[in-house]
């Protein structure tokens, strides 16, 4: 009776067990998710393959191009977030891809490809070791997503396993929105500058 | 020579599997049964006018209007004739996306037409991803095959959706994935020039 009592608990507690670990198993994209590096704006944050550190973050109405006399200007019915870093590959040569503004609420807003001629901005950007550089990245954003957000940068948009960077963007409130920023060109191939009204 | 043939053991064995297999015989035949039931409901498909916004899933859906022709303002000119659609989309997930390709489809296609290209009202310029929570004024463009009569004046488009899955059938990885038609929209066609129409 006894040896029977214990067999039928031993069976009622494994399936207890086996059902909480099949109710806790962490999905696929818990397994494959890149691993962070927390900072904040101003600190230099080390992925596996690049170091970055933002350094400003402009939140603008309109975003101007200039290229000779033309200028090409970009809306939006949200926000622009102009964010400016300095980044450095490490060990070899790369592009750095991958930007996103995560917002307060987990939605995630990737880079604007919108004013894809500009200046300077990170995708288009060849990274150097050693060679550091000065680099935009454009978030359109909905006001209400600008406060306590992070901006996630990863070498590719889908990595798994690598690092990704996770950098608190302090923007202060009340929003203090400008007119618009103009990317200008410098005299030099390469060289670039934001103008902001 | 060994023993004869244990055919006791052998029933037994038998009786056995066939008691273990109840089970998941009972399972596929449950499974297979719904699947079969499910496939066998009509859906109900709505019917959406223009001007009414309209949720698929992953985007909410506004038709403006349709035109026909050669030439649409702020669009790049072309010598064929082009099916123009303005939509209002606004990106209901989590992340910015550009999967819009199959949300609206011709009930009717002429042969040989194609995808349509998605333009941005603003910048008039293809888009490339629309961000999450922000409405956009979009353009759907369908190059018209240069053989095919014109579109009738009513045209009737279908409307897909999508369906997210928290864990899909392949790794458990959330995903969003092509639904069912869930709403059919007819739409008086603009035809600009007399030529077109004549084509």
């Amino acid at each position: 009776m006894i040896r029977v009592t214990i067999a039928v608990i031993g069976v009622a507690a494994a399936i207890a067990l086996l059902y909480g670990l099949q109710k806790t198993q962490p999905g696929y994209a818990d397994i494959t998710r890149p691993i962070a590096v927390h900072g904040a704006l101003g600190e230099r944050l080390t992925a596996r393959a690049f170091e970055l550190t933002a350094t400003k973050i402009t939140l603008a109405e309109r975003i101007a191009l200039r290229s000779g006399t033309r200028e090409q200007t970009f809306d939006t019915s949200g926000v622009w977030a102009v964010v400016e870093a300095q980044i450095a590959a490490r060990h070899e040569s790369i592009n750095v891809s991958s930007a996103s503004w995560m917002g307060a609420s987990g939605v995630r807003y990737t880079m604007s490809q919108r004013a894809a001629t500009a200046p300077g901005l990170l995708p288009a950007e060849r990274l150097e070791p050693g060679l550091p550089r000065k680099v935009l990245m454009l978030f359109e954003l909905p006001p209400e997503q600008v406060k306590d957000a992070t901006i996630l940068v990863s070498r590719t948009p889908f990595s798994p396993i690598d690092s990704e960077l996770h950098i608190k963007a302090n923007v202060p409130t009340p929003l203090f929105v400008r007119n618009i920023v103009r990317i200008v060109r410098g005299t030099n191939a390469g060289e670039w500058q934001l103008e902001v009204r | 020579m060994p023993g004869r043939f244990n055919f006791g053991a052998l029933r037994q064995q038998a009786v056995a599997y066939l008691i273990a297999g109840v089970g998941a015989a009972l399972a596929i035949a449950v499974s297979f049964a719904s699947a079969i039931y499910e496939a066998s409901q009509p859906k109900d498909i709505k019917q959406i006018a223009t001007g009414q916004p309209f949720d698929t899933g992953r985007w909410t859906v506004v038709a403006r209007r349709a035109e026909f022709g050669k030439q649409m303002q702020g669009l790049p000119q072309t010598q064929q004739n082009r099916l123009m659609v303005e939509l209002d989309l606004t990106n209901r997930s989590a992340a910015t996306t550009a999967s819009y390709a199959r949300l609206l489809e011709l009930a009717t296609p002429p042969a040989g037409l194609q995808r349509p290209m998605f333009y941005l009202a603003r910048d008039s310029a293809l888009v490339i991803g629309l961000h999450p929570g922000m409405p956009e004024r979009v353009i759907a463009v369908w190059t018209w095959p240069p053989g095919a009569p014109p579109p009738p004046q009513q045209l009737r488009f279908k409307i897909a959706s999508q369906i997210y899955k928290e864990r899909d059938n392949l790794y458990g990885a959330p995903n969003w994935f092509d639904g069912p038609v869930v709403a059919t929209l007819d739409m008086p066609v603009d035809i600009r020039d007399a030529a077109a129409a004549g084509k």
